[in-house]
């Protein structure tokens, strides 16, 4: 508890530095004359009095420098200054200053540009009922790479299971499939399915999002 | 010449608290000669190491400071106790005296059994 209150009086300290300072040397100075003043009674002469008050005192530096690291943190102090060099620096370069505040905000901008667009397409769920239990259907004949399925095909129940079945092309992104695809582009397995699509469709209040819309429905959570 | 010790480290806190206890406010000055009488002039202090101490105790809440005027009407600061510093003072003595004791059987080791 103590220290931790001795480390709050010192991080004041570091703000009010030339208060400290001033107390400091009146401190110093006021015992050193009542040094000199006992010296003096003691029988020296005025001289030789302060010379050795100043000789027992160990030097008035570097006890200012010993008082200071302890009035204030060290680091803060150097901090504070740091910070106000650094701002002298730029008011004396206004142009230097407006380059790097100005790739400061373009690098920050491009930044937050970016973010959104990844955000949009990679982080967010889709916006379909039970976005996370969408698939993507394709076929593989062999090592050959995917192969579509055939739309009807699938839409006419070869992929068992599904409640919904879309169609997708990458040329549609962002506009036909943008808002969450309406029921009249996919196709279901029966009316049933397509009742409790265009339900949940409508309670899930679709936001945002691109791409994919298998929307699958394994049998065993049929119920 | 005679043998000069300097103030052992961790001690020069519990002596200023000490000084205080026992002769109240005083300046710095006045705490320095202080505890060299009495040390028996044994402990030569460099007055100049006393203000960081003085600093360290005020920031701990156990002495506080004050201007006044000394004897012989010179403008002094001067530091009293805080009820937490003589808390501290009892505290602290406590302990010394233990490790004083504890020491003093190593020093001087009563007849073997």
């Amino acid at each position: 508890m103590r220290s931790l209150r001795a480390w709050f009086v010192r991080m004041r300290g570091s703000f009010r530095k030339q208060r400290l300072e001033r107390d400091l040397s009146e401190e110093i100075e006021a015992n050193l004359q009542l040094h000199i003043d006992d010296n003096l009674r003691a029988g020296m002469t005025p001289e030789e009095s302060r010379r050795q008050a100043l000789l027992k005192l160990g030097g008035v530096e570097q006890t200012k420098e010993a008082y200071r690291d302890r009035a204030g943190i060290p680091w803060l102090n150097t901090l504070i200054r740091d910070l106000r060099y650094g701002i002298r620096m730029l008011r004396k370069n206004p142009g230097f200053a407006a380059a790097a505040i100005l790739t400061l905000a373009l690098g920050i901008g491009a930044n937050t540009a970016v973010f959104s667009i990844v955000d949009a397409v990679l982080l967010r769920s889709l916006p379909y009922p039970d976005a996370g239990r969408m698939v993507v259907i394709h076929e593989e004949l062999n090592r050959a790479r995917p192969l579509n399925v055939s739309w009807r095909g699938t839409a006419a129940g070869s992929a068992p299971g599904h409640v919904a079945v879309a169609a997708w092309h990458r040329d549609w992104i962002g506009n036909r499939v943008g808002r969450g695809a309406p029921a009249s582009q996919l196709a279901f397995r029966d009316q049933a399915a397509r009742h409790r699509y265009i339900r949940r469709r409508h309670s899930a209040a679709p936001r945002r999002g691109i791409r994919r819309l298998l929307h699958s429905r394994s049998p065993r959570h049929e119920g | 010449m005679e043998r000069k010790s300097n103030v052992w480290q961790g001690t020069l806190a519990l002596m200023v608290l000490k000084t205080l206890e026992t002769i109240g406010p005083l300046h710095g000055y006045g705490i320095a000669r202080r505890i060299e009488q009495t040390s028996g002039n044994v402990l030569s202090l460099n007055y100049g190491t006393l203000y960081p101490a003085l600093l360290k105790l005020e920031q701990e809440g156990y002495i506080a400071s004050e201007w006044g005027l000394s004897d012989n009407n010179r403008k002094a600061k001067f530091y009293r106790l805080t009820r937490a510093g003589r808390k501290q003072a009892q505290q602290e003595t406590r302990d010394w005296e233990l490790a004083i004791a504890v020491l003093a059987r190593f020093l001087a080791p009563e007849s073997q059994p």
